[in-house]
């Protein structure tokens, strides 16, 4: 598993909770304790154990945890402002996620993210499909939808189903987004 | 050229290696050369690009006249590949013709590689070829930075290995000790059911003095990296062993609650290192004391209070003559039931 994905865990656990936590998880997980390495791969179970021993500090399911990181993604302003960049409107920054993959895969081979297919259902509902073998990303999937969903101001129901991901978008006049220019603002990066 | 007076519209196109000219029947009149590469001559456009980020029965040419008039934007996937989708726009031209302008997006790493593409092939004013600079030289840069990073991640399991290793018999020194006492300590500490006890042997050996004196510090020096090996071979893999003094060995065996099992593995190692060794000409004959210490006898532990005991233990054994086992016998859990 590819060090940039470990690294986002670890940042997540990190900053959202505390250090203990990151202590116990780095040691069920084997990972050095000072940080991974965002340029190395690690073992391709790792991410599970990491995500099994924080849960278990925490006291959440596997989901709720992995639902909460996606949900922090939104809050990584650099992160933020690419995914905005990538549409003008939430259908298009839903519809771009088919890129996502290999966007992901240009900027660093080996980050094996996932392949989302995309189908349009009707008018404002999409359904988002994984392969199996990744369905680890639909709660991450979820709450970084959901996050994305408030930052465009947008009012969005994303439900995890059999055969994958639905996302109705309720009312887009739900809130006024949070305002965007592609113009990088100087020291909000963070 | 069918569009009549069509001599601007052909100029323009000039300019599109990677245009589609269609007609209201998806008949492609113009493709760029580029795209051709890509897709080969074709009479329909659809037999060779598909609509994508539309819903599943939407009609291709229908479709890329609302397009057109609504000025959106447009995604077609290539038959047969996993370029992702190429992008562009479209307008309509007199006479209904169609006119797409499309681009690579992100596949244009793989195209280019795919279709041996060169910079000719890309208009003026497209920024592939700086994508690919910017590509290339990221990905030599994040080589070397993955190199070095692995480097130093291999020196640091090495450093650490080296900080708690006892360089003469590869065993664990003192520090690694404590560690691998922390480990089981912790284990201890867990809530009943998923506690493990453990056992703790501190060795003594006996005669060593002698050795070292008479025979000189590499003779002693061979003996310990012989008891290091005897220690090695008479416990389980998952037992630690270390030299934590001169000749002073602890060996720390998870999961031991067995008094019997342990006077036995005590004895057998005792008697292994009575064998007398030779050491160039000279017979070396020396031999062992062990206390030992078992967490199931404490409701409390602590680090320092269990290696006290097991020194008491071995102090206990060496007063009895040397060359046996003792075990400290300090049942608290019982004292306390009284």
């Amino acid at each position: 598993m590819h060090g940039f994905i470990i690294r986002g865990i670890e940042l997540f656990v990190r900053t959202r909770h505390d250090e203990g936590i990151w202590i116990a998880v780095s040691s069920q997980a084997g990972i050095n304790p000072c940080g991974a390495m965002i340029m190395r791969q690690y073992h391709e179970n790792t991410p599970k154990l990491m995500v099994q021993a924080a849960s278990d500090a925490l006291r959440i399911s596997r989901e709720e945890f992995l639902e909460d990181i996606g949900g922090w993604i939104p809050c990584i302003n650099s992160v933020r402002h690419i995914m905005r960049f990538s549409g003008a409107t939430f259908e298009d920054f839903v519809l771009s996620l088919d890129d996502l993959h290999d966007r992901g895969r240009v900027v660093l081979p080996g980050l094996n993210l996932p392949r989302i297919v995309i189908n349009v259902i009707s008018p404002n509902c999409y359904r988002l499909s994984i392969s199996a073998d990744q369905a680890d990303w639909y709660p991450v999937l979820t709450g970084f939808l959901r996050g994305m969903a408030d930052d465009y101001g947008v009012l969005a129901i994303v439900d995890q189903e059999e055969s994958g991901l639905c996302v109705r978008i309720a009312d887009n006049t739900f809130a006024e987004g949070r305002a965007f220019s592609l113009i990088k603002q100087s020291g909000t990066d963070g | 050229m069918i569009i009549s007076g069509s001599t601007a519209v052909e100029r323009a196109l000039m300019l599109m290696p990677m245009h589609l000219l269609l007609d209201t029947d998806g008949i492609v009149h113009s493709c760029g050369p580029t795209l051709r590469k890509l897709i080969g001559r074709v009479r329909y456009v659809q037999s060779a690009l598909a609509l994508r980020r539309v819903p599943p029965d939407t009609e291709f040419m229908p479709r890329l006249k609302e397009i057109a008039q609504e000025g959106g934007r447009v995604f077609l996937g290539i038959h047969n590949t996993r370029l992702p989708p190429l992008r562009g726009e479209v307008v309509m031209l007199p006479e209904n013709y169609i006119l797409l302008n499309l681009s690579f997006g992100i596949g244009i790493i793989e195209a280019i590689s795919a279709y041996q593409l060169t910079e000719a092939d890309f208009a003026a004013n497209d920024l592939a070829i700086e994508i690919m600079y910017l590509h290339e030289s990221n990905q030599a840069i994040r080589a070397e930075l993955s190199r070095h990073s692995l480097h130093l991640e291999e020196a640091r399991k090495e450093a650490e290995l080296q900080s708690y290793t006892d360089t003469l018999t590869g065993l664990l020194n003192r520090r690694g000790f404590d560690l691998a006492l922390s480990r089981v300590l912790h284990q201890w500490t867990l809530p009943i059911g998923n506690r493990q006890e453990f056992s703790l042997l501190h060795l003594d050996l006996d005669r060593f003095k002698a050795v070292n004196d008479s025979l000189g510090h590499a003779a002693g020096d061979e003996v310990l990296c012989n008891v290091a090996s005897i220690l090695k071979r008479e416990t389980r893999n998952n037992d630690s062993v270390a030299r934590i003094g001169g000749d002073e060995f602890m060996i720390l065996l998870p999961g031991m609650t067995s008094e019997a099992e342990i006077v036995h593995i005590g004895e057998r190692i005792i008697s292994a290192i009575e064998q007398p060794v030779s050491i160039g000409e000279h017979q070396c004959s020396i031999s062992a004391s062990i206390g030992g210490v078992l967490s199931r006898h404490y409701e409390v532990i602590s680090a320092e209070q269990i290696q006290a005991d097991g020194d008491t233990a071995l102090y206990d054994a060496k007063r009895n003559g040397r060359g046996h086992v003792r075990l400290h016998k300090r049942d608290i859990r019982a004292h306390k039931a009284v």
